[in-house]
């Protein structure tokens, strides 16, 4: 029905004609139209309003519930990447991570390159100002100026003001020992990433999110001791280099581990490769005549010496044209005692050409010596044998010539000896006396014991007299050998080596320590052998570092210590 | 019929302004809440930031001591103000053998002795 043609009567009676078919007038109802157009008005304003209310609700809520809270910028970017302690075997602190501060740069927030180039610089004048030039003007959104900054830079970096520097806290490597066990520790890269030593060995036990610190088997006191010895050593006998090891011949840890010259762990970039070089376990040398206790234990194991036989060392010896010699030669026949007591060549090339080439080299290589050392530190290296094993290699192996091993491999076969035959795997961890392996059997217990009464004898009547200290009971053997220079052995160039192991009784430390040419000096009678140097460094080692391992002293107390001790009980 | 219709849209206006006062109402007390989880947050982080400064500060104290712990300062200082040395054989007993080292009483003579 239209408004045009359609009129409601407002009466009653309108309404009954209307009904009864009267005929109907139609006008138009402009109040009517007014009201609905303005109804429409109104609900497109209710719906705009509710469109623009429900937006706003819609964006305080999403801004409210799921917008992330805005990044507060500062100068400051925290970003520690954790990595643990490493602690010696008394939880003593040998490495840790302090926060420093490193300076970063957005270079697309730089406004003059030159300008801050020119600021920087002069705040840092150790930075090549091309290459900061260079990286500021990249328009990369992060750039490194410089990184681990001392406070005093960080405030002269923070003073500069501008705005395109930014801070961010980088852990940075200390070793608060300084030196002290250096090659055992190694060193991160500025990432701390371990690159060297323990921190390249157990990388990733320290890098581990929440990791606990890692306890080495090194004494840092012992480490000391042998590390002072061993400097005060290269000093007054003018050698080269020297390193020594201290092993635990049960438990196989290596208490200490010393290689010099060394270089200080803080400011690994300073050191020169002499320095980075671990000579106890990544230089091979010819070690002479600590390599006789093999020689004598092959001998005992093969039984091609019967039991008070004389060897007829004062004879001469010639294999392939090759004249054996002695430093000491005797004018008289040696038993096996006297062989390693008085080092000689000749007795341990008799015993090794008896025993034969197999039987040699199956023992070797039981006891590691033709392999490199399988221990943590990826700083091992292989020894150099010969190619071809003819009898002379047998002969001059016997005495330690033709095969270099590194001091670490021998202690580690020398300890395996005085173990009741045993070989133990060394180790830089710390082991508990439940995780210490049982042991590989290289030589019988009896060859065993008989070797700890033939080093022992060394020391109270042999060449290693000068390492003896009283109560301590230590065995040991000396070594000198000649360098090889140019495919010649040279007299004047000398390998010194000591080997001590105590006390007697139950032989439980090694202690090794060895000089790359000493020189004679005042008193040594212009000798340079092992006896004057490495056994006078090997005693005061002993002496110094048995009471911190708790070995205690056999001592009879005379009558005359009783008297001057005074006093009454 | 027209006061049911008049009803109904009374009704209707007062719903959408109570749907209106409730999201308002909603969003208020939303806003509330992420505001005092936004400052629980930041007080979290702050006490956070605290405890690392203060784990920095532990370890910068710990590598101090440990410096100052160093086997070859102690020797520095103890050869330079104390004047020791090196421990010697000779200088170590157990206690059974310092004992042992010292010389038996002579017996007490007593006047009925003699």
């Amino acid at each position: 029905m239209s408004a045009e043609t359609k009129i409601v009567l407002p009466t009653m009676e309108g309404r009954s004609a209307l009904l009864a078919g009267a005929p109907t007038l139609s006008v138009p109802d402009e109040e009517y139209r007014s009201i609905r157009r303005a109804r429409v008005r109104i609900f497109m304003g209710v719906a705009v309003f509710s469109l623009v209310f429900f937006l706003l609700v819609a964006r305080l809520a999403e801004v409210s519930m799921f917008r992330a809270p805005r990044v507060i910028t500062n100068m400051v970017v925290n970003e520690m990447v954790q990595r643990a302690d490493i602690i010696d075997r008394n939880g003593e602190l040998l490495a840790t991570s302090l926060a420093t501060y490193s300076l970063f740069a957005d270079a697309r927030e730089v406004w003059d390159p030159v300008a801050s180039t020119e600021a920087i610089t002069a705040v840092f004048p150790d930075l090549d100002a091309a290459v900061i030039e260079e990286r500021l003007s990249s328009k990369k959104a992060f750039i490194w100026v410089k990184r681990n900054l001392s406070p005093r830079e960080r405030q002269a970096a923070f003073e500069l003001g501008l705005p395109e520097l930014g801070f961010r806290i980088e852990p940075r490597r200390v070793y608060p020992r300084g030196r002290l066990a250096a090659h055992v520790l190694g060193f991160t890269d500025i990432d701390m990433n371990g690159t060297a030593g323990a921190e390249r060995a157990f990388n990733e036990a320290l890098s581990a999110q929440g990791a606990a610190p890692v306890p080495l088997s090194i004494d840092m006191r012992v480490q000391f001791v042998l590390d002072e010895q061993l400097r005060m050593g290269m000093v007054k006998y003018e050698a080269l280099a020297a390193s020594g090891v201290v092993v635990n011949i049960k438990t196989g840890e290596i208490l200490a581990m010393v290689s010099l010259p060394d270089f200080d762990p803080n400011m690994p970039g300073t050191a020169e490769k002499n320095e980075l070089l671990n000579r106890a376990s990544m230089q091979p040398y010819e070690l002479g005549s600590t390599f006789k206790p093999i020689t004598m234990a092959l001998a005992l194991e093969t039984g091609v010496i019967q039991e008070g036989e004389l060897l007829q060392v004062q004879n001469k010896l010639v294999v392939r044209k090759k004249s054996i010699k002695d430093d000491h030669p005797s004018h008289e026949p040696l038993g096996l005692y006297d062989v390693l007591a008085q080092s000689s060549n000749r007795g341990a090339a008799i015993l090794a050409l008896r025993a034969g080439p197999e039987a040699q080299q199956d023992l070797l290589r039981r006891l590691g010596l033709f392999s490199r050392v399988p221990f943590e530190l990826k700083e091992s290296t292989s020894p150099i044998v010969a190619r071809e094993w003819q009898d002379i290699t047998t002969v001059t192996v016997s005495y330690g010539h033709g095969i270099s091993v590194t001091p670490l491999a021998l202690t580690t076969a020398l300890a395996a000896l005085l173990n009741d035959g045993l070989y133990v795997q060394p180790t830089l961890t710390r082991r508990a006396a439940s995780d210490v392996p049982s042991g590989r059997r290289v030589i019988s217990k009896a060859t065993s014991d008989e070797m700890v009464k033939m080093m022992r004898y060394v020391v109270t009547n042999g060449t290693g007299r000068n390492a003896a200290v009283s109560g301590y009971e230590i065995m040991g053997k000396t070594g000198t050998a000649e360098k090889l220079i140019d495919g010649a052995y040279d007299k004047k160039r000398l390998v010194t080596s000591f080997v001590a192991a105590f006390p007697a009784r139950d032989p439980e430390y090694l202690v090794y320590v060895v000089y790359d040419e000493p020189k004679a000096y005042e008193g040594s009678y212009g000798y340079a052998t092992a006896g004057w140097n490495a056994a006078k460094t090997a005693g005061p080692v002993v002496e110094r570092i048995a009471p911190i391992l708790g070995v205690k002293r056999t001592i009879k107390i005379t009558q005359s210590e009783q008297l001057a001790a005074g006093g009454g009980r | 019929m027209r006061a049911r219709q008049a009803n109904s849209r009374q009704f209707g206006r007062a719903g959408w302004l109570i749907m209106m006062l409730l999201g308002v109402g909603l969003v208020v007390v939303l806003y509330t809440i992420k505001t005092r989880a936004m400052q629980s947050k930041a007080l979290v982080k702050k006490l956070e930031h605290r405890l690392s400064q203060e784990q920095a500060s532990v370890q910068i104290l710990t590598a101090e001591i440990a410096y100052l712990k160093s086997p070859e300062r102690l020797r520095r200082l103890a050869s330079d103000h104390l004047a020791l040395g090196p421990v010697k054989a000779k200088q170590t007993l157990t206690l059974e053998q310092a004992v042992e080292a010292l010389p038996k009483k002579q017996p007490v003579k007593t006047e009925d002795a003699q």
